[in-house]
């Protein structure tokens, strides 16, 4: 009991203290049965990959990383949806242009994407890309720092300032310069128009395109596919709907 | 001429001081937010020819002050400003502040008379002005008898089902002493539909033997559905009032008082039968239909929306138009949209119908136009209102005829070999990624450590500050110090260049040595010589 507190209070207290152990287990409990209901990999582990797309595309919508975009691609490929497949594992490889999953995916779905800077560069990039980059980039950073205020070593610090920031500059760049290839997917299978809508060649779905910065015209997507042919795709067939992510495919 | 006094009185009859003192408070902390300038001209309902009568020029909300009121000149009309004033009133929070030009006004003309508009010059020298009131004059009303009088009346007084009308009620009490009353005493006739906001004025008239009345006039603009003789009337309540002074020349009633109202006859004549439409409703002009598609061009299996907007008056009596679509389109129905103001209660609606429409195939659809029967007061015959038609263009798109020119079959064969080949999912165990805001954030905080870690390095490598040997010369002879005279100036003497400075310090040098081992004073003129050295650092 605490002194002080009026006979109401006291049972108060009494009461919560008897009962806050209780209350924190059916919490824990009711957050147990929770995240096992909104579990999406236990259903795609139960072999139902297209009941967990829902749920993933929410968990990447909201999170917005790029694994999770990843998991969304695998879940949609598992299913049988090539096309919102290929269109998630692209958003996947965008975000994080220097993970190799989401090509390793693609190239699984036969999906052969052009080489991107990175993968030219090679070695050559590793410097410069994901935690190795951040680390050179800091030790330049530092080095230069302390070159400019420092009064001895100055040129020591200098040269390896820009010796680390040498080393960093062709990862950052290739990566900088491979975001902003704006690959996109065919969502459906679907003919490629020309600028009057006369429909051209077919162009299945799960098709990889390059798309033009200029903003769509007439509900049409101005894109290059990979084999350099150019044209107007109905922009609807390369956005991947909610009837997608939970419809037949 | 109508006063503020002689106005309606509002609920309740007598407030006492506190509140009144605290409206008025609020009312001037309010002033200042009113801007909404308004003039217009009231004039005397009715106008008599040949009586001097008064008007007004009213200004609501007027925040300088009005400077000059000019009357444009009027055939006819002999007029002239004869007195101002100005007021502020609060009603429920809303204050306005008000300016009425007092005008004496006779018209010499039996027909009709447009007054131009009026311009009012304000003291910060923007105008205003009036609009134009074009009135018909009357002859004096023989019916101002006693001390009260209203009337009812339709204008105009025969109309179809439809055909707007409007029902004028006229409460006259006579000024030789304060009445007033608190609401018209008449209300809408049953059946009716309002068309509109009631409109109130005010006015003065003029009795057949000369005397002063206040005029108050109520408009309902109306119409009726359905044929038949209406009529309104009844009885109508007035106070007579006695004006207090104290604190806000408010009335207080003394006796109230009934008056019989001369009643109002509207004669409703039945629509035509001749050439009435089959698909006719029972609506009434004026009536548009507008119809639009959520989307003019989409894919195949892609769908649209068709809406039919009908807007008019009576819309709740409007029947879902019937749509036939072209071959090759499915037309689903979707449920009515609720409109603006959709039952017969209301004056002006809007109803919404809609359909899904579904292409089978590519190809360009024609929309059939949407028509609406009504018959419009204005002709006395039946019309249509017609809508636009309107063409759906649907492009290949995503369609499963397609999927064959695609080649489907090699498609689902290819993933259903590449679903063994796939990555097992991350499942979030990727750790923090190294990301373009995380790197930028680490790299600014590395050069500013490194910009620290500099210039620290740079503070502690500099050495002890030499002393100012100059200054310090000058305060040694302030000190009479000969051995600290002797030590600064020879530690100035390799660095004088200038021979009076070096001559300076040598003097010093001597004069500090005589005074240390020759027991000699220091010279009086040492300071001075002391300050040709004290630039030296």
């Amino acid at each position: 009991m605490m002194p002080g507190l009026p006979p109401s209070s006291k049972i108060l207290v009494t009461t919560l203290r008897t009962r806050w152990w209780s209350a924190c287990l059916l919490l824990a409990l009711l957050r147990c049965g929770i995240t096992a209901a909104d579990d999406p990999y236990q259903m795609w582990g139960l072999g139902r990959p297209q009941a967990a797309i829902p749920l993933l595309l929410r968990q990447a919508q909201q999170s917005d990383r790029w694994d999770a975009w990843f998991d969304l691609g695998v879940a949609a490929a598992a299913a049988g949806k090539r096309g919102p497949a290929v269109s998630w594992l692209l958003a996947a490889h965008h975000r994080a242009p220097e993970r190799a999953e989401p090509m390793t995916a693609l190239r699984a779905l036969g999906i052969a994407l052009p080489p991107t800077w990175l993968d030219r560069l090679g070695p050559l990039a590793w410097s410069g890309c994901g935690w190795p980059g951040v680390v050179v980039l800091a030790i330049a950073a530092l080095s230069l720092g302390y070159a400019c205020l420092a009064r001895r070593r100055r040129g020591l610090a200098l040269t390896l300032g820009l010796i680390a920031g040498a080393c960093a500059a062709p990862g950052q760049i290739a990566a900088w310069s491979d975001r902003r290839t704006d690959l996109i997917a065919v969502v459906h299978a679907t003919r490629l128009l020309d600028s009057a809508g006369n429909p051209e060649e077919p162009v299945p779905a799960g098709t990889p395109v390059v798309r033009d910065p200029q903003p769509p015209w007439a509900g049409r997507l101005l894109v290059t596919l990979l084999d350099g042919r150019r044209g107007y795709l109905p922009l609807a067939d390369t956005i991947v709907g909610s009837a997608d992510a939970v419809g037949v495919p | 001429m109508v006063t503020t006094r002689s106005t309606v009185i509002r609920s309740p009859m007598r407030l006492s001081v506190g509140p009144r003192v605290l409206a008025l408070l609020a009312s001037a902390a309010l002033i200042g937010s009113c801007c909404a300038v308004e003039a217009h001209l009231e004039l005397p309902d009715p106008l008599i020819p040949d009586v001097e009568l008064q008007a007004s020029v009213v200004v609501t909300d007027a925040q300088p002050d009005v400077q000059d009121v000019t009357l444009p000149a009027v055939p006819g009309v002999s007029w002239t400003v004869t007195g101002r004033n100005s007021s502020v009133s609060s009603i429920n929070g809303a204050v306005t502040r008000s300016y009425a030009a007092t005008i004496a006004l006779r018209v010499s003309r039996s027909t009709a008379i447009t007054f131009p508009p009026i311009t009012i010059t304000l003291a910060n020298g923007r105008t205003l002005a009036t609009a134009a009131v074009t009135v018909a004059p009357h002859a004096a009303n023989p019916a101002l008898q006693g001390e009260a009088y209203a009337e009812a009346r339709f204008e105009p007084e025969r109309i179809v089902p439809g055909e707007q009308t409007m029902l004028v009620y006229r409460v006259y009490l006579k000024q030789d002493r304060d009445r007033a009353i608190k609401e018209p005493g008449i209300v809408l006739p049953i059946g009716s539909i309002s068309l509109g906001d009631r409109r109130d004025s005010t006015g003065t008239s003029t009795g057949a033997s000369g005397e002063s009345w206040s005029v108050q006039t109520f408009r309902w603009p109306l119409t009726i559905a359905r044929p038949g003789r209406i009529e309104v009337g009844g009885q109508q309540e007035f106070y007579r009032c006695r004006q207090e002074g104290f604190p806000f020349d408010q009335l207080t009633v003394e006796s109230t008082h009934q008056l019989a109202i001369k009643p109002a006859i509207l004669e409703v004549e039945a629509l035509p039968l001749s050439g009435r439409p089959t698909d006719f409703t029972g609506l009434f002009g004026p009536l548009a239909v507008n119809a639009s598609l959520d989307r003019m061009r989409i894919n195949a299996d892609e769908g649209t929306v068709l809406s039919v907007q009908i807007h008019g008056r009576q819309i709740g009596l409007l029947k879902r138009p019937v749509f036939t679509p072209p071959n090759g389109l499915q037309a689903y129905t979707k449920a009515d949209e609720p409109g603006a103001a959709g039952d017969s209660g209301q004056s002006e609606g809007e109803r919404e119908f809609r359909w899904d429409l579904v292409p089978s195939h590519a190809g360009t659809y024609a929309i059939p136009s949407f028509s609406v029967p009504y018959f419009d007061p204005a002709t006395r015959r039946y019309e249509r209102a017609e809508s636009s038609a309107l063409t759906l263009a649907v492009l290949p798109g995503h369609g499963r005829i397609l999927d064959t020119a695609a080649n489907p079959a090699k498609a689902a064969a290819a993933l259903a070999a590449a679903t063994t080949d796939l990555p097992p999912p991350l499942r979030g165990h990727t750790g923090v990624r190294a990301s373009i805001p995380l790197t930028i954030t680490t790299t600014l905080g590395a050069l500013m450590l490194g910009l620290f870690i500099g210039g620290v390095q740079r503070t502690a490598a500099r050495g002890p500050r030499r002393q100012h040997r100059g200054r310090t010369l000058v305060r040694a002879v302030a000190k009479q110090d000969a051995a600290a005279i002797a030590s600064c100036a020879q530690a100035l003497l390799p660095a004088l260049a200038d021979p009076d400075q070096r001559a300076a310090a040598e003097y010093m040098v001597r004069a500090a040595e005589l005074a240390r081992f020759g027991n000699q004073p220091l010279p009086a003129d040492l300071a001075a010589t002391a300050r040709q050295l004290e630039d030296q650092p």
